[in-house]
């Protein structure tokens, strides 16, 4: 009972997680709040201990090949437990799909059309996710590639557009805030942009050389961390003190180019790369929901459900917040600490259970 | 006809009728648009309102074909409106004007100078909060009102905002007056101990003749006007912070004055610790110059003309400098942002001086450094005049 | 009496079972009898009242005791073929045949190998053979005593010459086209590859047009699924009537539903010859010049013959050129419209300024007039196709001028938008290929951008990314090699690499048999460069 029958390459799935983690540079007003000038610092350890959490998802996709998320936990603990489980990540992913769409809804109602009911946007943005889920994962992925590609050609274009305004002198002073907010926002951005790819361990089991899965997950996060890292360098050294008013750093950096009055208003660039990589990462979240759905209640196939997700998705968007206001107090404060819960606990817990197994009852997980 | 197909052409219909119903919110016809080119905010007489005039750009006008006598009918039109801020005088011009403001192509903002000294900030703050509006806009300061300012037609060009953004613009041939963005400006009210500055404006000439000229700069403590900067201190200030491009000095040697042209200039500002925990800041600059006017000959191909020459620059620079620095400790305002290196250096440090900063600030050593380097002298090589050879066979003939 | 009804019945009947499908089912499936006038009445049954079936009748033999008769069809055979070769040797010659007047199983065998003198004979069975073969354009040879039938090949109907193309023109590169005659296509396609692994494999299809489909691809290049794909789908049309190879595309084509087509065509021989040496199969339908080729990604819209006759450096260049001027064709509209409804910001302001001038006083919205416009172009354009020749350029002229310039000054369109279109319209020519889709699509776009703005460009643009990912044509992805990224393709794609530097065939096409070269070599070949080093080349 395949459920998924597509097939995808190792090279793909480095792509889609590259531009999955590449979709959160819209969140970074996040963890720049906290730790204003020195988030190039955070962003570096955030990483590093991302690979901790990405270590398990990449052990237990060993230890269970071919196997999606759920599925390991009906695997691992029992059916009853599993469910369980599988249920509440199948409310993570929905949630997250919903946050992420909200994020995009705030910040086209922001910045480019403030009139505009959020709901309206939604509908079109999440149809267009829907069409995409329902061509399937291998469709899905195969532009990641060109997603990737077209958003290092942006920053890349805008970052020699600013070296102008750049002045690194705002780098400091450095480490100069309390040691608490350095790990406040290291568990913000190994939460919120890292460790989310979590998700994608929905999608490993499509993976056809199971092997590559280390390497996959890990270049995967090493091309997302390097944008990330370049937009945040980007956004200290030309915003400065300005960094930690503004609601969207990396907009506003971009709508500073201006080269003779000639190469200007240049943030229609940076609005596009934003929507085309949001609406990847909410179609691997949606995806992810309703094969995830299908896999929980042993149904035949997830097509009939992808336009009920979506418009449970449309409505916990507009519910989840009143305003920006709300999300970026939820974002600096409360997310890591949701995130953390499906990110790390659970998946911990499943692995030391996985091991446990393995080393009490001698059979192979993986062969039964 | 088989089930998929029906649901697909139920939300086609769905998309119709979404797309066609809503009216999309967001749309404004380009005719219904009316284009601020340039704001002006002054105090009026009841306390909480200011008369904001606002400059509404007519495009039909704009490209006269050719038309000289059309000189009366002006491109531009300066509507005025009180009350309580800049965002409900705007919104309430709607009263007045056909068509709604659109700032999103509004190159300046220019605040009147008594508003000025009652403070900047709470007006700046709606340019910063709207999406339209832009960072990098021009925050000016005219000497008298914004208003007189807005109305002075232009000769060159057909919208006067346009034509103010361009003077500002050319602030690098000179570097005797400067440009303040927005950006620029909040960045200094963020910092705490930099003050901002902003270039100021002023109405030359009779009634019949106006023109506008650029006048010095708007010193502010916070976001309130204390002084002004004349032209030499402003370069003086210019150099420090490294925002020289251009412009003339006019040096004496003992063959009449050279007018010497700055090429390239770079400065480093550092904040450097002494023994007994104080700071000295260290201001090293280097510029290129170039010879443009001669009026005597002096003979720049000798080695030691140069090193004069390039003395003589260098000590007007170190003048200037001294005399910009002399206004900022007069008027207790950290134009530089000394504080910010000190910052940089010495968090500590900073963090227990910067409340005492007005009081500290005057104190602050400062130790110049100025090397200028005569790079050319432009297309011909010496003063024009008989060779010395061709001299002494003429006077012995 | 009852016989005499009987009679009278069946004389009506026979009139009108030339119209009965099943009798003439009936008649047709009958096996040729011995009898030369049954079989003879049964062609004329067949044919009806048709009068451009002639049958001949004439004896040979040595007595002239044989009764034959030749049927065929009047125009669609070469008359001097049946005189000189058919008749003339049977009348002549056959004197010496026959010894007895005993018909002689043996004597079809000899006169098929030593009396006629034609190239093509085959052997029929069935009136239906015979009926197929003379509408073909061979002759039916019955001969009188015998079980079987001679249908000899001698087409001669009129036919055109090998021309120019009409659609594709080149500067550089060959200049003939296919023909109507499928025998003429496949001659001018095994004159480009000279390999015998060429097959041509043939088809009919169509209940009543039974036209002939030839499948033409590389044996051991094609991939053996892809040409299983193309004959099965082939099969399963039912269909009337084939008139053009337009019909057996529509029929066999992946996503009937998509407004892009996943089935190329083409009128050249040597396009279709470099598609068939890049593992493609050619489906030749008799009757059109347009060979499709199968399976058709969405790059060959951009890429042309030519391209690849001209040099590198300017044939990369004219591709950019090509997928700029398809971008410009499908948004140009809707991003004038985006921009000046709900981003005015990111117009320069100079800019702003004409634009706004330039629309003082027009009564519609945005959206309305480059809507009107875009109509009234494809109204243009069409016309201009299908007016008679002399009038056709006059159309387009005096419509472009004459409209555009009143429209604008008369103040119902304003001028940028008149620009915009016409640079659209301009562009939308680059790639004839693209017209269909293009006008498509930039009708949704204008749509969803009169609506919602970039954001509704942003939105339209990702449908059109997912959609075009999730087409298959053939078997290969459509995107390839863009969207399943595929590195080593990527040189044909947005630029032309050097002939000698594309080593291998597209991967989603021919899946065995990649190498088209056997390694790099730089030109000149690089043996010289090592015997003559540092000299110049001579």
């Amino acid at each position: 009972m395949e459920l998924e029958k597509g097939k995808i390459s190792a090279t793909h799935l480095i792509f889609s997680i590259g531009c999955f983690i590449q979709g959160s540079t819209l969140l970074s007003a996040f963890v720049i709040s906290v730790t204003k000038q020195d988030t190039w610092f955070v962003v570096l350890t955030g990483f590093i201990i991302s690979m901790g959490t990405i270590g398990i998802y990449i052990a237990l996709a060993k230890m269970h090949p071919h196997k999606t998320i759920i599925q390991m936990f009906e695997a691992i603990f029992g059916t009853f437990i599993g469910k369980i489980f599988s249920i509440l990540y199948i409310f993570y992913f929905l949630s997250l799909a919903g946050l992420n769409s909200r994020d995009v809804g705030n910040f086209v109602v922001g910045y480019i059309m403030p009139e505009t009911p959020i709901i309206a946007l939604l509908i079109m943005f999440v149809f267009i996710c829907s069409w995409a889920v329902r061509s399937g994962i291998e469709t899905m992925v195969s532009y990641s590639f060109l997603f990737v590609v077209i958003s290092y050609i942006v920053i890349i274009f805008i970052f020699l557009l600013l070296i102008g305004e750049m002045n690194f002198n705002n780098f400091f002073p450095a480490f100069t805030l309390p040691a608490i907010k350095y790990v406040q926002g290291t568990h913000i951005v190994a939460a919120i942009p890292f460790s989310e790819i979590v998700v994608f361990l929905m999608i490993v089991p499509c993976l056809d050389n199971q092997k590559k899965v280390a390497e996959s997950f890990l270049a995967g996060l090493l091309i997302g961390g390097i944008t990330l890292l370049a937009v945040i360098i980007r956004d200290i050294a030309t915003l400065g003190n300005m960094i930690s008013f503004v609601t969207l750093p990396s907009y506003e950096t971009v709508k500073l180019i201006d080269i003779a009055h000639i190469i200007t208003r240049m943030e229609v660039l940076y609005a596009i790369e934003l929507l085309v990589l949001q609406f990847f990462k909410v179609s691997i979240l949606y995806y992810a929901t309703v094969l995830g759905i299908a896999q929980v209640f042993n149904l035949r196939s997830y097509k009939p459900y992808i336009l009920t997700v979506g418009i449970i998705i449309i409505s916990l968007s507009i519910v989840v917040f009143d305003s920006p206001m709300e999300n970026a107090f939820w974002g600096s404060t409360v997310a890591p600490v949701y995130s953390s819960i499906f990110q790390l606990l659970f998946p911990g817990v499943a692995l030391i259970t996985s091991l446990i197994r393995y080393i009490f009852k001698g059979i192979k997980v993986g062969q039964s | 006809m088989n089930r998929s197909f029906t649901i697909f052409l139920k939300l086609i219909a769905v998309f119709m009728i979404i797309i066609c119903l809503t009216g999309c919110w967001n749309r404004r016809e380009l005719d219904s648009l009316s284009v601020l080119v340039g704001i002006g905010i002054d105090k009026t007489d009841e306390p909480q309102k200011v008369n904001v005039t606002a400059q509404i750009a007519i495009p039909s006008k704009i490209k006269t074909s050719g038309n000289k006598d059309e000189s009366s009918s002006s491109a531009y039109w300066n509507i005025q409106y009180k009350a309580e801020n800049v965002f409900t005088a705007l919104r309430e011009s709607t009263f007045s004007a056909s068509r709604k403001l659109y700032i999103g192509q509004n190159p300046i903002v220019l605040f009147g100078e008594d508003l000025a000294r009652d403070g900047v900030q709470k007006h700046i703050d709606f340019f910063l909060r709207d999406h339209e509006a832009r960072l990098n806009e021009y925050i000016v300061i005219a000497k008298g009102k914004a208003g007189a300012i807005l109305n002075v037609k232009p000769e060159l060009e057909k919208l006067p905002g346009l034509n103010i953004e361009k003077l500002i613009d050319l602030h690098y041939a000179t570097s005797k007056v400067i440009s303040a963005r927005l950006m620029d400006f909040v960045s200094s009210l963020a910092s705490g101990t930099t003050s901002p500055v902003a270039p100021m404006i002023q109405v030359d000439g009779a009634s019949e003749n106006q023109k506008l000229s650029m006048s010095g700069t708007a010193v502010f403590k916070n976001d309130k006007l204390t002084g002004e900067l004349d032209m030499v201190q402003t370069r003086g200030y210019l150099w420090v912070v490294d925002k020289v491009k251009g412009g003339l000095i006019n040096t004496k040697t003992p063959n009449g004055v050279i007018c010497l042209e700055i090429l390239h200039s770079k400065s480093k500002m550092t904040a450097k610790k002494k023994e007994d925990g104080s700071f000295v800041i260290k201001i090293a600059i280097n510029a290129d110059i170039n010879a443009g006017n001669q009026e005597e000959a002096y003979n720049l191909l000798l080695p030691e003309n140069i090193s004069y020459v390039e003395n003589q620059a260098s000590d007007t620079i170190k003048s200037e400098i001294k005399a910009s620095l002399n206004k900022a400790w007069e008027l207790k305002a950290d134009i530089f942002g000394f504080g910010e290196a000190i910052k940089r250096k010495d968090y500590k440090k900073w963090e227990s001086i910067k409340d005492d900063w007005d009081n500290i600030f005057p104190e602050i050593e400062t130790e110049l450094e100025v090397a200028v380097k005569l790079r050319g002298t432009g297309e011909i090589n010496k003063f024009v005049q008989p060779e010395p050879e061709k001299r002494e066979k003429n006077n012995g003939a | 009496m009852s016989s005499h009804v009987k009679k009278v019945i069946r004389h009506f009947k026979i009139q009108g079972e030339n119209l009965n499908e099943d009798n003439r089912k009936k008649i047709d499936n009958r096996k040729i009898s011995k009898g030369l006038q049954n079989n003879l009445n049964s062609i004329r049954r067949t044919f009806g009242p048709s009068k451009d079936v002639i049958i001949r009748e004439f004896s040979f033999g040595p007595k002239h005791q044989t009764k034959a008769a030749l049927v065929f069809i009047e125009g669609l055979i070469n008359i001097t073929v049946i005189n000189d070769n058919i008749i003339k040797p049977l009348m002549y010659d056959s004197s010496f045949l026959f010894n007895k007047n005993t018909v002689d199983p043996s004597s079809m065998e000899i006169i098929k190998s030593t009396m006629l003198s034609v190239s093509d004979i085959q052997e029929a069975y069935d009136i239906k053979e015979t009926v197929a073969g003379c509408l073909s354009g061979d002759v039916a040879f019955f001969i009188n005593g015998f079980s079987q039938a001679f249908v000899i090949s001698c087409k001669g109907f009129e036919k055109r010459s090998v021309e120019d193309p009409q659609n594709e023109s080149v500067i550089r590169g060959p200049r003939e086209s296919f023909t109507e005659n499928l025998r003429t296509n496949t001659a001018l396609l095994r004159r480009k590859i000279k390999s015998p692994a060429l097959i041509m494999e043939t088809m009919i299809i169509g209940r009543k047009t039974r036209t002939n489909i030839c499948i033409t691809y590389l044996m051991g290049v094609a991939s053996p699924e892809l040409i299983e794909l193309i004959k099965r789908r082939l099969k399963n049309i039912s269909a009337d009537a084939i008139l053009e190879s337009g019909y057996i595309e529509q029929y066999i084509e992946d996503a009937p539903f998509s407004i892009f087509s996943t089935v190329g065509y083409s009128e050249k021989p040597d396009v279709v010859a470099a598609k068939i040496l890049e593992g493609r199969a050619a489906i030749i339908v008799d009757g059109t010049p347009f060979v499709l080729t199968a399976p058709m990604l969405f790059i060959e819209n951009f890429q042309t013959s030519e391209d690849y006759y001209i040099r590198t450096y300017f044939a990369s260049l004219l591709r950019v050129l090509r997928f700029m001027s398809y971008a410009i064709s499908i948004l140009a509209p809707a991003a004038y419209v985006a921009l000046t409804t709900f981003h005015q910001e990111l117009i320069p302001t100079a800019l702003l300024f004409t634009m706004i001038a330039a629309r003082e006083g027009i009564p519609f919205p945005a959206v309305i007039e480059a809507g009107i416009m875009m109509v009234t172009f494809e109204i243009l354009r069409e016309a201009g196709l299908r007016l008679p020749r002399p009038v056709g350029q006059a159309v387009s002229i005096v419509g472009a001028l004459v409209i555009g310039e009143a429209a604008v000054t008369a103040g119902i369109i304003g001028a940028p938008m008149v620009i915009v279109v016409a640079i659209t319209a301009v562009s939308s020519f680059v790639i004839p290929s693209n017209i269909e889709n293009a006008t498509i699509l930039r009708m949704i776009f204008l749509i969803l951008a009169g609506s919602m703005g970039g954001f509704g460009i942003m939105i339209s643009l990702l449908g059109l990314l997912i959609h075009l990912s999730s087409l298959k044509s053939f078997g290969s992805p459509y995107l390839s090699p863009i969207a399943p990224i595929r590195p080593k393709e990527m040189k044909d794609v947005f630029i032309r690499a050097p002939l000698w530097a594309m080593l291998k065939r597209p991967f989603d096409i021919a899946h065995n048999d990649i190498n088209r070269h056997k390694s790099i070599t730089i030109p000149p070949d690089s043996q010289e460069n090592k015997l003559s080093k540092g000299g110049e080349s001579t």
